[in-house]
Parts: structure tokens; C-alpha cells; sequence
């Protein structure tokens, strides 16, 4: 299976390894996402960081966001609001829900 | 228009004082005759086609029109049937007032007398003296026998009232207008809540008869539910009275948010089973549907103060009537968790509303357009139902409770309320035959309630209708659509 879903039609022509790697912290959400979602036929090396988790290939959608949510919030203490307006944001990718749950992770005592 | 309403609202003004039906009866003639007066004078407006300049183009052809003469005379005649209309009514209007007291006339005779007899055969006199004097004044205009001629007037008459410029119908429920616009709803907020409930209801007949001519789809879709929750083909009589249904408790919807309950006979049903549920304090989802009066909800919050409701609607689908709403009762605006707002964003408000032990209200009926959904059976054929609320009430582990709130004439609301899950739970695996199996479940309890009384469905689109594509899968190729 291709593993990327990207944003940009200019990104279709780039190959996925070269364009980015994942990193320990986005490796670990990543296998968050795979066990809290239990997606089908999908391993957590395969989320490209910077491909869409809603809409695209993933196809995730708003169920999932709340599942995800609720993951998230256990394994890493982190609550994702709902009136901030910016989940587009947050959630857009893989690099980005890492980048905001680092930010607003309690650090471990 | 602006004068028609005013002369409603001065008759109603002055009876509602009195304020018993008597008097809301009474004026009845006087609105009637106003609002058919306003029909005419509407059409008088700058760039509109006079009402009897659309009678002229649908019995005898548009072309008609092109001779002046017959132009002018349209024109002339729809504003005297526009006077005549509203000196009719404010005779109407005076013999009302002085039944009540309020007006000494030197020779009057009983309001009912007038309006239910004299003022038809008025009307019928205008009507047969320009038609029999009609060649005299016009004589260019072609000759019709009179039957045949009032035979062509009925069947075109609802297309008379229908402006020439008027957008097509739309086949999706959701791009509809809401009907009557922010004008009726303005209507209902200041007769109603100024006058009280019997003056406004007084006005329900005239609006449910307009509602019944202009709006073809609704009206269809009406006609088409009630002969099959009946069993059989249903008269213009069920449509009207499906119509009066819903509008009575649109209308019962402004004074259960601006006065409360107070006024109302509420009788609940169920009532062990929900407090059973919020007792828990995890939150419950309240899972209704398009039918009755969801406001009935409020019986609770009334009873609890403390009880959190949010309610999970789509703001943008009636605006003027969200609008109208909100206005009377600012704290219910806090209370809506809006459809239209991002995917993620929805599902989150949901999750703080459960984890603050909220109760939730979401209607389990209408599915929106590219929403997931199952077919489950419902009034003996398949119908789409979304399956959000499952999933949703599954992922934060919420107990589901059923609301639903059917008006039963007067004042009357028989309300429901009936434990649907424990706990919902629905593991992933699972998810294709669990989602089938709540889905028809919902299906079968919407049934039975929907069936103690049909005129309290309010989906006026062909509920079974499906979309040429639907997509069978769970999982939506676009995020944000399943709630």
C-alpha cells in the first residue's frame, strides 16, 4: 500500500521516505492512533507525518477525532478543546497533533 | 401586508383584553377577509403582476395582457377587490368589537352572523355583478359561461398566489426555506407572547391554510406520509391538520422557552427511567426526533435546576426561527451545539458536555446530506437513519434514553422518556452489526411513537427518498460529515 496522502499535488511526485521520517515522540502517537483506533491492515510506521489524517487515505473522521481525543488525553494527560476553533489544525497531521500534544504535555514527573 | 397585519393586530388587541376564545372566534372573519384583501393588495407593488392579471394569463393566456386596456383593468380590479376586502373586514372587525363592548353600533348585528354568513355572500355578489358586468366595461374581453369560467379560476387559483419569478421547489429537505419567513415568526412572537396563546392560535387557521398553498413539496410529502402511516389515501382534511399540528407547536415552542412550562398540561411518561441515568452522573445521551415538540425536554431542566442541557442542532436550517428562539430566551443559544461547526470540534463539545454529566439531546431521525447512515425498516419499507449518535454515545460510554414529546391538542403534551441503552457499547469489530441492529431498534421505537399519532411527524420531505450514490460505509471519506 502507498502510505502517503498528500496535501499538495506538487508532494504526489516526491517518495514518502525521502520527504520525511518519523520521530520517537510521533512514532509513539502514531502507535497510539493505530491501537486506539484499531485500523484494519495498518501499521503505525506506515502514517506518513505529514499526511492529512482526516479525509485522505487514512480517512479518519469525527468519531474518530473524539476516540482519538479520549486516547490522547489518557496516555498523555493532554485535553483537546473544543472551543479553540484550530482541531482543523491541530488534527491536520500526524506532525502536528505530535507537536501539539509536546506542547501541551504535563512534563513527567 | 404591513396593513393586514395591523388590522389583525388592532382586532386581536382589543378582543384579547376580553381574552376567550369566543372573542379569538369572532375576529376570525375580520383576519380572514384582511388576509385575502392583503393577497390582492400585494400584488399591487412596484414589479409585481396584479392578482388578476395572473387569473387573466391563466384562464385565457398571457397574451391577453399586451391590449392596455385589459392591463388597466386588471390593475383596477385587483384594487378593488383589495378595498373591497378590507372594508369587508373592518365591518367584520367592528361587529366583533361591539359583541364585545367595546365599540356601540347604532344596528348591529352578531359577529358570527356577519362573517360566517353576510360577508361570503358579499364576496359572492362582487364576484357574480364584475363577472355579469364585465362585458360592458371590457367589451374585448373573450366570454366564458360562468361554470366554466369559476371551474378554470378554482383549478388555477393556488397557482395565482405563487409569484411568476418564485424559485423552483428543491428536492433535499435541508435546502429548503423555512416557510412563512421571519414574518409569521415575528407574528407569532408579538400576537403571542403580547396577547397570549388563545389570540395567537386564532391566527394558526390562516397561517396552516397559506402554509397549505404555498408550500407544493411539504404539502405532497404530508399527503404522502399520512396515507402511509394510515394505511390508506389521506384527504386534504389530515394534510390540514398535519399542517396545524406543526405550526401549533412552533408556536408552543415560543412560550415554552419565554414563559416555561406555565399554562401547559405536561404529562410525563418515564420520568423513573431518566432520572434513573442522570443519577449516574456520567451524563446521558437524550436521543429524539423531528417529531412533536423536543422542548418538552424542558420539563426536566425545570424540575432540576441544576441539570445541564445541551442540544446538539443545526442552527443554519431555520435561522429566523433560531433566530426568534434564541431572542426570547437567551440562555437556550448557550445550549446548542451547532451542526455546521467543524466534525472534530462537534464531537469534542459532546465529550465536555458528558464529562460536566450533562444531558444531551440529539434527534436520531434526519440524516444529513453526505452523512453515514443505515437502513433499518421503518413504517414497512427501508429508510436511511444516521448513525452518529450510536457511535458517539458508544466512545464515551454514555447511557442512551429516548425523548419523545407528542402534542395532543389544547394544551397538551404527553412526553416520553424510555431507557435505550445501559451503556452504549459498540467495539469496532462489531460496529457493521451493532450499528444495523440500534439503528432498527430506533427505527421500531420512532415507529411506535410516530403512530400514536401521525400528525406529529414534522420531516415534510419523502423521508425514504435515498440519494442516487449513498455510501454504505461507517467510516466517511469526509471528516466532519458523520456528526
Amino acid at each position: 500500500m502507498i502510505h502517503s496522502a498528500p496535501a499538495k499535488l506538487a508532494d504526489r511526485f516526491v517518495p514518502t521516505r525521502t520527504m520525511s521520517t518519523q520521530t520517537p515522540a510521533e512514532h509513539e502517537l502514531a502507535e497510539l492512533i493505530v491501537t486506539s483506533l484499531s485500523l484494519p491492515n495498518r501499521k503505525a510506521a506506515d502514517i506518513a507525518p505529514e499526511a492529512a489524517l482526516f479525509g485522505g487515505e487514512l480517512g479518519l473522521d469525527s468519531i474518530d477525532a473524539l476516540e482519538l481525543s479520549l486516547a490522547i488525553s489518557k496516555h498523555y494527560g493532554v485535553s483537546l478543546r473544543s472551543d479553540e476553533g484550530d482541531n482543523k489544525r491541530i488534527f491536520a497531521s500526524l506532525r502536528q497533533l505530535a507537536a501539539h500534544i509536546e506542547q501541551h504535555r504535563v512534563p513527567a514527573p | 401586508m404591513r396593513f393586514a397585519a395591523w388590522l389583525s393586530l388592532t382586532v386581536l388587541l382589543v378582543l384579547a383584553h376580553r381574552y376567550d376564545t369566543h372573542g379569538a372566534l369572532d375576529a376570525l372573519p375580520a383576519i380572514i377577509a384582511a388576509l385575502i384583501g392583503w393577497l390582492f393588495a400585494r400584488t399591487l407593488a412596484r414589479g409585481r403582476m396584479p392578482l388578476i392579471a395572473r387569473a387573466i394569463a391563466a384562464i385565457d393566456g398571457a397574451d391577453l395582457l399586451a391590449d392596455a386596456n385589459i392591463a388597466r383593468y386588471a390593475r383596477r380590479l385587483t384594487l378593488v377587490w383589495a378595498v373591497y376586502q378590507f372594508i369587508l373586514a373592518a365591518i367584520a372587525a367592528a361587529l366583533a368589537l361591539h359583541a364585545h363592548g367595546w365599540l356601540a353600533l347604532p344596528q348591529p348585528t352578531l359577529p358570527g352572523w356577519f362573517g360566517f354568513v353576510w360577508l361570503p355572500v358579499a364576496v359572492a355578489l362582487m364576484f357574480l355583478g364584475e363577472f355579469a358586468l364585465r362585458p360592458r366595461f371590457l367589451p374585448q374581453a373573450p366570454r366564458h359561461n360562468l361554470f366554466n369560467f369559476m371551474r378554470k379560476l378554482v383549478r388555477a387559483w393556488p397557482q395565482l398566489l405563487l409569484d411568476p419569478t418564485a424559485t423552483p421547489a428543491h428536492s433535499h429537505w435541508s435546502e429548503r426555506s423555512e416557510g412563512g419567513g421571519p414574518f409569521a415568526l415575528w407574528l407569532i412572537r408579538t400576537i403571542g407572547l403580547r396577547l397570549g396563546r388563545p389570540a395567537a392560535r386564532a391566527l394558526l387557521y390562516p397561517i396552516t391554510v397559506y402554509f397549505f398553498f404555498r408550500r407544493g413539496a411539504e404539502r405532497r410529502a404530508s399527503r404522502a406520509f399520512l396515507s402511509r402511516a394510515f394505511g390508506r389515501p389521506a384527504g386534504t382534511w389530515s394534510v390540514l391538520r398535519h399542517i396545524h399540528c406543526y405550526a401549533a407547536t412552533i408556536l408552543d415552542r415560543a412560550f415554552l422557552l419565554a414563559r416555561s412550562t406555565r399554562g401547559f398540561d405536561i404529562r410525563v411518561n418515564g420520568l423513573d427511567q431518566i432520572e434513573a441515568q442522570i443519577a449516574r452522573g456520567r451524563g446521558v445521551l437524550v436521543l429524539g426526533a423531528h417529531i412533536g415538540s423536543f422542548e418538552a425536554l424542558r420539563v426536566l431542566a425545570e424540575a432540576r435546576p441544576e441539570l445541564r442541557v445541551r442540544f446538539v442542532m443545526d442552527r443554519g436550517q431555520t435561522p429566523a426561527l433560531t433566530q426568534l428562539l434564541h431572542a426570547l430566551n437567551p440562555a437556550v443559544a448557550q445550549m446548542v451545539i451547532d451542526v455546521r461547526g467543524d466534525g472534530a470540534d462537534i464531537a469534542l463539545a459532546i465529550r465536555d458536555a458528558a464529562q460536566a454529566g450533562a444531558l444531551i439531546g440529539v434527534l436520531g431521525d434526519r440524516a444529513r446530506t453526505g452523512e453515514a447512515t443505515r437502513d433499518a425498516e421503518f413504517l414497512g419499507a427501508p429508510a436511511a437513519f444516521p448513525v452518529a449518535p450510536y457511535l458517539i454515545a458508544s466512545a464515551l460510554e454514555l447511557p442512551v434514553v429516548l425523548c419523545f414529546g407528542l402534542y395532543r391538542g389544547g394544551n397538551r403534551y404527553d412526553v416520553y422518556f424510555e431507557t435505550f441503552a445501559e451503556r452504549m457499547c459498540i467495539p469496532r469489530a462489531e460496529r457493521a452489526a451493532q450499528l444495523a441492529q440500534w439503528t432498527q431498534r430506533y427505527a421500531a421505537r420512532l415507529e411506535h411513537y410516530t403512530r400514536l399519532d401521525p400528525t406529529n411527524w414534522f420531516n415534510f420531505y419523502d423521508f425514504w427518498h435515498r440519494p442516487a450514490a449513498v455510501e454504505p460505509a461507517v467510516r466517511s471519506s469526509v471528516a466532519g460529515n458523520v456528526v
